[in-house]
């Protein structure tokens, strides 16, 4: 079998407070290949700020992208290795 | 001015003339809006088309935004109303068309209860939808129309569905949200605004194009999605560059273009396959490396650099590694790529191999022999060269559909309208219909199979009730061809559920919905029988008995490599085992 390699990532947004927004980011989290590990969420006015860790073989920079195509994303990043390791501490 | 009311506004303000619906309890409102706005405005000629399934409403709201590059719309009640859709609205968004969904909901305080006709439609369709909306408050319901009309039609367009319950729809708009506001586009500006990241990368790819001593662009549905036929039309009557052209990119480069190779891909011509194979350069221009379209993607291109123009950031590099992108609207991109090259050697091999491999049939029917059965391709070659050059033909799924698209010559993309990315049987009826209401001038021809035909059959009383003088064409091979040959080649002829030998009377159908239809088995019944299509000024229904046994040549096996296409001569002994 082939060794797969897998990357834990964090990733910061910052979304609007819509209907179905937490199932329009999970659902593309899922689809494009990732498992959710951990999920910090608050609210934030009209709008909520959320950390996932996520964790997958594919390119995550491709994850990234479908999801800033989501309408109601506002911000999303990849947190640096060392907050990685600071989340999933 | 209630919520119903206001999306009779919104339509009036952005020219919305014909929608595609299906009334029912939670939609009501909306329906009742359209009598008064059929009795109080002349001005604006809002037509709703009552198609006789909502999945045909959605497909017909695709037809005519395919055809015409206009937003389609359809409406449809809550509950079997909006889950019929789904089809149609999936089939849109894996093509990228604009569409405007508009459903009815239960009340707001029934949400959630398990009422009459509820479904959770906004959770059922997150996948196949570029954006959607619940409305809560009237108020909100003029400034969401305008966005979602905007967000339907702008970058990568798709399906935009908004799901209102239906108390919302009879609620009073507030005189101070009855027009949409000036900000309401704000919201979606980062969507929706165009993007210029291509200029920092520009002088780099004209390096590369200059460079390169065999380039080959190689063009999709992006080109008409993005309004760019012409620009690409120009682009490459100075680059005189060899192309190649997705299924839905068929037409982009024209009829005549001599170093247009065809269609690549799965059923594409051995020319355009080989030329990938060969080139030093690719550029991809509003495509995006299907697998249909590129076999085993990793042996895709080989030896090429890649230049990939792409409106959406989210295709960049995401299933093959390009050198170079230009993110933006292909119709700024190209111009700025433009300049004379000196590939002669390489478009002299292009043109033989043009010559030995490219998809060019005599279209010699007319000689046949009173007796030789009527061969699918032949009958499509037959059929390019007798149509005018406004003709509009929408296939559907299956053999039939690749003989159109190795076998006609496209001169236009909006010419071919081909369900691409989902591949919908039953796509072909209802999307003629609307090419019909969108272009009322052109001959719209629907070439369809025996299964197929039978998916959206019920769109023949939509025919009937307008008198849309569409031409239906039934390839009959009596089973479910493409799955048949698939069974044949790779899963060692164990046919399994594909015969449709007891197919109803298609002359009696047609008879029942007032068109008149003739059938034909033999090769030389073949010029005739479409002259007499064209000769007549209603619709027409011709059924062709086609040879069961026809396949689809040259075929690539599903995850094979494009240089690995199979034809008459060395299909034996194929396994499924990697097969997708
Ligand atoms: C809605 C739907 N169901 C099933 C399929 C799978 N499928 C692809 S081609 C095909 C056979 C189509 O038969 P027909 O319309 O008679 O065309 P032919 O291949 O014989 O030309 C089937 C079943 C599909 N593409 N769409």
């Amino acid at each position: 079998m082939n060794q797969i390699t897998q990357h834990l990532e964090t990733l910061q947004c910052n979304v609007e407070n819509t209907p179905a927004i937490l199932e329009r980011l999970l659902r593309t989290i899922r689809v494009r290949g990732f498992a959710l590990e951990n999920m910090e969420m608050k609210t934030n006015h009209q709008q909520l700020d959320i950390t996932f860790n996520v964790c997958g073989e594919r390119s995550i920079t491709m994850l990234i992208n479908q999801l800033n195509k989501l309408v109601d994303v506002n911000d999303i990043y990849l947190c640096e290795k060392s907050d990685n390791e600071r989340l999933s501490a | 001015m209630n919520g119903a009311e206001s999306i009779i506004e919104a339509f009036k303000r952005h020219k919305i003339e014909t929608v595609f619906g299906y009334p029912g309890g939670c939609i009501m409102p909306l329906y009742d809006a359209l009598v008064t706005a059929r009795d109080n405005d002349s001005h604006h000629a809002l037509q709703h088309v009552l198609c006789r399934h909502e999945q045909g409403c959605a497909l017909a709201a695709d037809g005519y935004a395919r055809s015409s590059g206009k937003i389609g719309v359809c409406l449809a009640t809550s509950g079997p109303g909006a889950t019929n859709l789904i089809t149609g609205v999936a089939n849109a968004f894996a093509d990228s068309t604009p569409m405007l969904v508009i459903t009815g909901q239960v009340p707001v305080g029934l949400i959630g209860t398990d009422a009459f006709q509820e479904t959770d439609i906004l959770g059922m369709t997150l996948g196949i939808v570029k954006h959607s909306y619940l409305i809560s408050d009237v108020d909100e319901l003029p400034d969401i129309m305008e966005q979602a009309i905007k967000l339907a039609q702008s970058g990568r367009p798709g399906p935009v569905w908004i799901d209102i319950p239906k108390d919302v729809l009879l609620a009073r708009v507030s005189p101070d949200a009855s027009t949409p506001a000036e900000h309401s586009a704000n919201a979606i500006s980062q969507h929706t605004n165009t993007i210029s990241a291509w200029r920092n990368h520009i002088d780099q790819a004209r390096q590369m194009l200059a460079s390169a001593t065999k380039p080959l662009i190689y063009t999709g549905g992006g080109v008409p999605l993005s309004n760019a036929e012409s620009t690409l039309r120009a682009f490459i009557e100075t680059t005189q560059i060899p192309c190649v052209e997705t299924l839905k990119g068929l037409g982009n480069s024209g009829r005549s273009y001599p170093h247009n190779l065809g269609m690549l891909g799965m059923h594409g011509s051995k020319a355009a396959n080989l030329a990938i194979q060969e080139c030093d350069l690719l550029i991809s221009a509003g495509a995006r490396f299907d697998d249909r379209a590129t076999g085993k993607v990793s042996t895709f291109a080989p030896n090429a650099k890649i230049i990939q123009i792409e409106c959406d950031p989210a295709e960049i590099s995401k299933l093959k590694a390009c050198d170079v992108a230009l993110q933006g609207d292909l119709a700024d991109i190209l111009p700025a790529l433009s300049m004379p090259l000196t590939i002669a050697e390489w478009q002299h091999a292009c043109s033989t191999s043009k010559q030995t491999h490219g998809f060019c049939r005599p279209a010699n029917n007319g000689e046949a022999s009173q007796s030789e059965a009527i061969n699918g391709p032949d009958f499509i070659a037959m059929l390019s060269r007798l149509t005018h050059a406004n003709s509009i033909i929408s296939c559907d799924v299956g053999q039939h559909q690749m003989w159109v698209a190795q076998n006609y010559q496209f001169d236009h993309p909006r010419h071919h309208l081909s369900s691409g990315g989902l591949g919908t049987m039953g796509f072909g009826l209802p999307a003629a219909i609307g090419a019909q209401f969108a272009m009322p001038d052109h001959t719209i021809i629907n070439v369809s199979g025996d299964g197929s035909f039978m998916m959206n059959a019920q769109e023949l009383a939509t025919i009937k009730r307008h008198r849309l003088p569409i031409k239906i064409i039934i390839l009959d091979n009596q089973c479910l061809g493409m799955v048949r040959q698939q069974q044949e080649l790779f899963y060692k002829e164990r046919y399994s559920e594909i015969d449709l030998s007891d197919n109803p009377d298609f002359l009696k159908m047609a008879e029942a919905f007032e068109i008149p239809s003739h059938s034909i088995n033999q090769a030389s019944q073949v010029q005739r029988a479409i002259e007499m299509l064209f000769a007549y000024d209603g619709p027409m229904l011709l059924h062709v008995n086609i040879n069961p046994h026809d396949n689809v040549w040259p075929i690539v096996k599903p995850g094979s490599a494009n240089s690995d296409m199979l034809d008459e001569t060395n299909h034996s002994n194929q396994s499924e085992e990697s097969a997708a």
